[in-house]
């Protein structure tokens, strides 16, 4: 394997909080240009992958490994990762009072892609281009970073920090919770506008809504802490139809042989 | 040197009977009030014996010479004045004060030209009044006193910067007194530096009068050496419909104590007052504020914003003092601190003096470390532990940098901040 690779690729990860085990052995391979969805009832983990992708602290990783570019991602602290191309959209956006959205952007984009790689022209150029695309109010720009900011004005910043640090794995975590449709129609527009062939993408979700507007390649369940389905975007609908308590019972105990008598 | 009065003739040769008499007055009323032993409530988180007043000798007045040395952050001013241990100057940049609308005089020259109005500022002093023996023994040891005047209705677009550089090995005293005219506007930033991280001891006096209508923006930039222990003593009355903006940043030097009250005394009258401070290694700061409402109709909204780290003090101890017959008024008193690390403290000491009953009156004060989750989220947008801690930070410095009056001036204290955090 190369370090170019972009590949994701978790293997047996297990994670807990405060002791507690919720991630119980997580397998998934992301390429790039891949659409992946992960659907799960609440309290089956999703955020807690997301967060432990990004190295969040409370998250103790008893198990396993992520791959990626020829890393271990476990091993690697919080901004590496995210220099190396992974981007979380945050379930729950921080505030940083006084700090201007585009002061904050040009850190981050300095950091990321490099100081002086974007000089400081460019970079306000490219900022306005993309508020404009995700129908953001300039003013936005100089207000504090998440501040005040509603539900939805946090998610589209999200997907302005997206754009603007231009990530090869990107992870939504439940981006679509709290938005009305508009919101989340230019929230789909801007993740969409970032996926082709170089890009991995994780979308976590609890609804099936957003998938309507960022169709996915590949759809996994998970349950207590595994994936207990995985397939295609049929899956999505069979879900809709049955609810996760279909899968919760397939996942307790595998199916018996057919035409085995107990 | 003693304190005694008999010295002062010696310390401070030629003056006129007029200067001597205010100094010997303030000698005579420090004299005549208990030395701080530490056991007062005052005094028990500030060692006042670090205060040697007696150990240093004072300073003469500088003498008067040609401007020199003009730095990036002049340029923004009508009018520079730079005191050193070389001689003090002034620089009429844009000529205001050949106009005559604003003037600036020594203090034995305002005696002169205008003897009671100068004493009066001179001797001003806030009611309810604490501990003033360190403040009598300011006025007893000035080394030199201005007084910047603006006439009634006259304003400055830009305004005055007054450098203080501190001597080594002395006690420095300098004072300002700033009389603004009824419907006048004047904006003044003091910036604060030593000469080096000698020994220092300064005792810096600040009064300011604002007539009816008037506006008075006032900074503090204090940015000494490692060497200055230092007392500040600022307070001033505003006038009906007057306004008072003041920003006062502390980012320097071993040992500060300071105190600073505004007397909203005419009806309507509004101060705003904002405070910043760092207090990193063997660092101590300790600072009291006084909002006092005199007159009905009186607002004042005070925020004082602080870090500590190493092993950095910080003491803050906030007042708000409202006098029979003052109804209406409104008084907010904010602190917020911020502790970097283990070892720091900051002690935040709020209170309220009451004697009046309608009025709106609202107090807080936090004590907290940089949130974990905000870290969080800056590290996973690329940026190192200590930039996101850094970034952090000057958002939390913001709200106050944000209230100093020029942008060059609020880019001056940012970079300052920044030096004292990666220092």
């Amino acid at each position: 394997m190369n370090d170019a690779d972009s590949t994701l690729k978790i293997a047996g990860l297990r994670a807990s909080v405060g002791g507690k085990p919720i991630l119980n052995g997580v397998d998934l391979t992301i390429r790039p240009g891949e659409i992946h969805a992960l659907m799960g009832p609440n309290g089956s983990g999703k955020s807690t992958l997301s967060n432990v992708l990004l190295g969040h602290p409370d998250y103790e990783v008893t198990g396993g490994s992520v791959e990626f570019r020829g890393r271990n991602l476990l091993e690697l602290p919080t901004e590496e990762r995210a220099r190396l191309g992974v981007f979380l959209c945050f379930q729950y956006p921080v505030a940083i009072p006084g700090v201007t959205v585009a002061q904050f952007l040009k850190a981050a984009v300095d950091a990321v892609r490099g100081r002086g790689a974007v000089k400081a022209a460019a970079f306000l150029r490219e900022l306005r281009e993309g508020a404009k695309f995700l129908e953001i109010d300039d003013a936005f720009l100089n207000r504090a970073l998440n501040d005040g900011f509603s539900g939805g004005e946090k998610k589209r910043m999200e997907i302005l920090q997206m754009m603007m640090l231009r990530p090869s794995l990107l992870l939504l975590d439940e981006t679509d919770s709290g938005l009305d449709i508009d919101a989340l129609k230019v929230v789909s527009k801007g993740v969409n506008r970032l996926a082709g062939p170089a890009t991995g993408m994780l979308v976590i979700t609890h609804y099936e809504r957003i998938l309507t507007h960022i169709p996915p390649h590949f759809v996994h369940i998970l349950v207590d802490g595994r994936i207990a389905k995985s397939g295609g975007p049929e899956l999505v609908r069979e879900l809709e139809a049955r609810g996760y308590d279909w899968v919760r019972e397939g996942a307790a105990a595998p199916p018996a042989a057919p035409g085995v008598a107990p | 040197m003693k304190l005694e009065t008999g010295n002062l003739r010696l310390l401070f040769p030629g003056e006129t009977e007029a200067v001597h008499a205010l100094r010997a007055a303030a000698l005579d009323r420090a004299v005549s009030l208990p030395v701080p032993t530490g056991m007062e409530e005052d005094w028990r988180r500030t060692d006042p014996r670090r205060f040697a007043i007696e150990a240093l000798p004072p300073a003469g007045a500088p003498a008067r010479v040609t401007p020199d040395g003009a730095e990036s952050l002049d340029a923004f001013y009508d009018v520079v004045v730079r005191v050193g241990s070389a001689g003090w100057s002034v620089e009429d940049r844009s000529g205001v004060l050949a106009g005559g609308e604003v003037t600036l005089r020594t203090l034995p020259e305002a005696l002169e030209a205008d003897p009671e109005r100068t004493a009066g500022l001179w001797n001003l002093v806030p009611a309810p009044r604490p501990d003033d023996r360190f403040e009598s023994l300011a006025r007893a040891f000035h080394s030199l006193a201005l007084v910047l005047r603006v006439k009634p209705g006259a304003s400055l677009d830009r305004g005055v910067l007054v450098r203080w550089r501190e001597p080594e090995g002395r006690l420095f005293a300098p004072a300002l007194l700033v009389d603004v005219g009824a419907d006048a506007s004047l904006a003044v930033t003091e910036v604060v530096e030593s000469s080096g991280d000698g020994p220092s001891l300064s005792l810096g006096l600040t009064r300011f009068a604002v007539g009816d209508g008037g506006r008075l923006r006032l900074a503090h930039v204090q940015r000494a050496g490692t060497g200055s222990v230092r007392m500040g003593f600022t307070h001033g009355t505003l006038g009906a419909g007057a306004s008072l903006d003041a920003v006062t940043v502390h980012a320097g030097a071993d040992l500060v104590r300071t105190r600073f009250s505004a007397d909203a005394a005419g009806r309507g009258a509004a101060a705003r007052v904002g405070g910043l401070f760092l207090a990193s290694a063997g660092q101590h700061l300790d600072q009291q504020t006084l909002q006092i409402h005199s007159a009905p109709d009186t607002t004042s909204d005070l925020l004082y914003k602080g870090a500590v780290r190493d092993d950095g003090h910080s003491v803050y101890r906030g007042l708000i003092a409202a006098s029979r017959g003052a109804v209406r008024i409104n008084a907010y008193q904010r602190n917020n601190n911020m502790v970097l690390n283990e070892g720091a403290r900051a002690d935040s000491l709020p209170g309220l003096l009451i004697d009046a009953d309608d009025l709106k009156c609202t107090h807080g004060a936090t004590i907290g470390s940089i949130d974990p989750g905000q870290i969080h989220y800056l590290r996973a947008r690329g940026l190192s532990e200590p930039e996101a801690r850094r970034l952090i930070l000057d958002g939390f410095f913001e709200e106050i940098t944000s209230r100093l009056p020029i942008p060059a001036l609020r880019d001056a204290v940012r970079v300052l901040l920044g030096s004292r955090l990666t220092a």
